[in-house]
């Protein structure tokens, strides 16, 4: 026994000398890394003033169409469709953080569910029911594009103005407006309050950790994008992978939103990875050195957002006729989000060992 | 005859001597109730957590065991109906009662649910299986059982027969620790270096935890301590003291890492290497005694096959771990000779998969997306594992050949990392996946992790 003490305190020593060797160029994962600092500056920078221009947009939208009961006329009408697609800019840039409160009230599904399903809504305005009562597919921003957009803009101004039945119409879309907006400030205020705190506090890389959460939602999120927004409409999606353009599938068709709203999902993406203009993930993946073919990620990651990005630019709006007459362009901005989604479920995973998709299964 | 031969035959006599040495059967009833009760907990806590639904009912595919393919899941809610019948071979087994039938039940129900699919295959189930197979053949219920106090039991048995028990145990800690002897545990301190990070969070040894060094003592450490701790419970003087590290080590393990299971696992099996005397006093003090054989007349019949079964079953153990020697490339980026050889929590891996099917006839491909038919859980396992990439592309396969009713091609577009190194192409993404066979012969359609080794 005392022989064998002998050899373990003499190779636990060589080991202690060989790692402050190896220690001083490449120390423990986030060591004397302050992700207080970092997790602080994305909820400051990103996360809260996401949510709470999110709140403001729905607002704004309740108060233009409130103006446009009382005077339903064109003008007020335009107000509100230039509202909406407002709020859908805002929408997208919250879309991405599928974590904290609306994770855990499960909101993200009744404030997004698409598509919507048309005979749901119909049946809801004839009953003259209120979008509270109703189930996720005929509520939500996408309900609120089907009611407050058509094939022209009399079409649907008529519709909730003078139409057969518009009384019954204009109350449901003020009710499904009332559930978002109060949906919308709620979580707003629980990330302005108490959430925040929480998210600074969860420290680590463990699938509690707030950076664990981030790195899943925005995995999660550039999935969606790639293989539901974009992918379907090109034929290589999870729906679809026929090859085949699916003018149909576009997100936020009737309303001509979709390519703003991808480049807003991007944008809001990227900023949560460099936290704005200060801390964010990848100063935390320069802190651990992740480097790849000689670069450091993070530069990588950054030029994948970019090119992502701009390949979104070069498609003409609205996105449902690019699917068709640009459609190399839009297999391009499919192949650019799939190396960006990779860095992220693998390199960045890897490298901040962060699990993606946790199940509770025991592991060995 | 020559003085040697003689000498060494002997020396043989000696040791077949003490191996045939009657021994008290306390130790196999201590085991035997330990394990039950471990497993009765194991097994209720499968069920409490949802996994058989999760696991066997909620998945339309199931990735098969090679040469298992035959085995498939009972139709819908039937699937609770071996965890039904394995809770009460458990009682069964602890209790001593029709010990024979319970076991046998148990093992072959067992292996069944473990077969059913890859996905799930954990180093801590195979231990069990390796144990349970011993608990087959040997008299566990020789002494502290009903079936004992019904038909007179034996108060002794065969030395050998508790060691087994302590070779098995002494083999997975050995293995465990020769499988660390690797450059990215010892030398890069990998994936400690990346899993510590998550104890940052931790309170009081949180930032001990996080200490640049603390990975590196961790892998040292931990690999001389698997590889010398059966020899340290083997000697009665340090036997204490091992036992001690065995707790504070898997306890920290338990702590720190999702393993489930595996730490109270061991923590029990590692009780074997107590003497019998020890088993006995903790069986007598908690439990009646008139479930305590008397010492009775009755020998053991032990049949001569059971010997061969045995030594082949612990050769079998010896070769398995190191078997990966035989293919090129690291173990751990082409996972060949990965299972049953204790590598266990060698790696942090990370992988994104998709594929293309090919219609031979019109040359289109189409994009498949595993979480298509797969779980998450599915996928993610999958996703790191070349066996496995495969049998999906022939999952596939199947699926358009039926759909297009040509045949078809399928290629695997995957992306892993090892380790905290750059993510690679992982498999030959021109490698029509379907006209490939998954045999023991070198799979050479995983694309190196280090393309210049080569």
């Amino acid at each position: 026994m005392s022989r064998f003490k002998k050899i373990v305190s003499i190779l636990a020593f060589g080991s202690l000398l060989l790692s402050c060797n190896k220690a001083s160029d490449n120390g423990s994962l986030f060591d004397s890394y302050d992700q207080k600092t970092m997790l602080g500056n994305i909820a400051d920078a990103v996360l809260i003033p996401t949510y709470a221009q999110f709140a403001s947009s729905t607002l704004d939208l309740k108060t233009k169409y409130t103006a446009f009961l009382t005077n339903p006329d064109s003008v007020h009408f335009v107000a509100v469709q230039s509202s909406y697609l407002q709020l859908v800019n805002s929408w997208a840039g919250v879309e991405p953080f599928n974590l904290g409160p609306i994770n855990d009230k499960l909101w993200a599904v009744q404030i997004n569910t698409w598509p919507v399903k048309a005979y749901k809504i119909e049946a809801a305005i004839s009953a003259n029911a209120s979008a509270s009562t109703q189930g996720a597919d005929a509520k939500g921003m996408k309900a609120l594009e089907y009611l407050l957009f058509d094939s022209s803009f009399s079409a649907a101004w008529q519709q909730l103005s003078s139409a057969p039945g518009a009384v019954n119409r204009a109350n449901y879309a003020a009710s499904v407006i009332t559930d978002l907006d109060a949906k919308a400030s709620v979580l707003a205020q629980d990330w302005a309050s108490t959430y925040r705190e929480e998210f600074v506090q969860a420290l680590g890389n463990d699938v509690s950790s707030s950076l664990g959460l981030l790195v899943n939602a925005i995995a999660l999120n550039l999935d969606e994008v790639k293989n539901m927004k974009v992918g379907n409409t090109i034929g290589l999606g999870v729906k679809v992978n026929d090859n085949l353009s699916h003018p149909d599938l576009v997100e936020y068709a009737r309303a001509n939103a979709s390519l703003g709203a991808m480049q807003q999902n991007l944008i809001s993406l990227k900023d949560a990875f460099n936290g704005g203009s200060g801390q964010g993930i990848d100063d935390l993946l320069n802190f651990v050195q992740a480097k790849k073919d000689g670069q450091d990620l993070s530069v990588l990651v950054n030029a994948q957002f970019d090119d992502a990005l701009t390949k979104i630019s070069g498609l003409h709006k609205p996105f449902q006729l690019a699917v068709v007459s640009q459609k190399q362009d839009v297999v391009a901005l499919f192949q650019s989000l799939k190396k960006l989604i990779a860095f992220f479920k693998v390199d960045i995973a890897n490298n901040l060992g962060v699990t993606i998709t946790f199940s509770d299964t025991d592991g060995d | 005859m020559s003085q040697t031969f003689v000498r060494k035959f002997s020396c043989v006599e000696r040791i077949i001597g003490t191996l045939q040495e009657p021994t008290d059967a306390a130790s196999l009833a201590f085991f035997r109730i330990l394990f039950g009760c471990i497993l009765l907990f194991a097994q209720i806590r499968f069920l409490a957590k949802g996994w058989v639904e999760q696991l066997y009912i909620k998945p339309e595919f199931h990735f098969k065991y090679f040469g298992f393919s035959w085995v498939h899941t009972l139709p819908g809610q039937w699937m609770y109906l071996p965890w039904v019948v394995m809770i009460i071979c458990l009682i069964g087994i602890i209790l001593g009662k029709w010990y024979r039938l319970s076991i046998s039940v148990f093992f072959v129900l067992f292996c069944y649910t473990e077969l059913l699919d890859l996905t799930n295959y954990l180093n801590h189930y195979y231990f069990i299986t390796l144990v349970l197979f011993l608990m087959l053949f040997l008299p566990m219920h020789a002494a502290f059982s009903v079936d004992a106090r019904r038909n007179g039991g034996v108060a002794s048995v065969p030395r050998w027969m508790l060691l087994c028990f302590r070779l098995q145990v002494g083999l997975v800690y050995f293995f465990a620790g020769f499988a660390k002897i690797k450059s990215d545990w010892l030398l890069d301190a990998q994936p400690l270096k990346i899993w510590l990070a998550t104890t940052s969070n931790l309170p009081v040894f949180g930032a001990l935890l996080a200490l640049p060094i603390t990975a590196w003592v961790f892998s040292w450490i931990g690999m001389l301590f698997d590889l010398s701790v059966p020899f340290l419970l083997l000697n009665r003087r340090s036997r204490g003291f091992a036992y001690f590290l065995i707790v504070v080590f898997h306890l920290l393990t338990m702590w720190l890492f999702y393993i489930g299971m595996f730490p109270l696992i061991m923590m029990a099996a590692a009780l074997v290497f107590f003497p019998p005397r020890w088993h006995r006093s903790v069986l007598q003090r908690l439990l009646k005694p008139t479930l305590v054989a008397a010492d009775s007349s009755r020998s053991l019949y032990i049949p001569k096959l059971m010997f061969w079964v045995f030594a082949l079953f612990f050769v079998w153990q010896i070769l398995m771990p190191l078997r990966h020697f035989l293919y090129s490339g690291n173990v751990l980026w082409t996972e060949q000779g990965y299972r049953y050889a204790w590598h266990v929590m060698l790696m942090e891996k990370d992988g994104f998969a998709e594929f293309w099917v090919e219609d031979k006839t019109t040359h289109m491909r189409y994009i498949e997306y595993p979480k298509k038919h797969l779980t998450a859980l599915q996928e993610k396992m999958m996703s790191t594992q070349p066996d496995m990439i495969l049998q999906y592309a022939h999952y596939l396969a199947g699926i358009y050949e039926q759909k297009l009713g040509h045949p078809v091609a399928v290629y695997a577009d995957v992306y892993v990392s090892l380790n905290g190194r750059p993510g690679r192409q992982f498999i030959n993404p021109d490698v029509n996946l379907a006209a490939i066979e998954d045999t023991f012969a070198g799979k050479d359609w995983i694309l190196p992790e280090n393309p210049q080794q080569y």
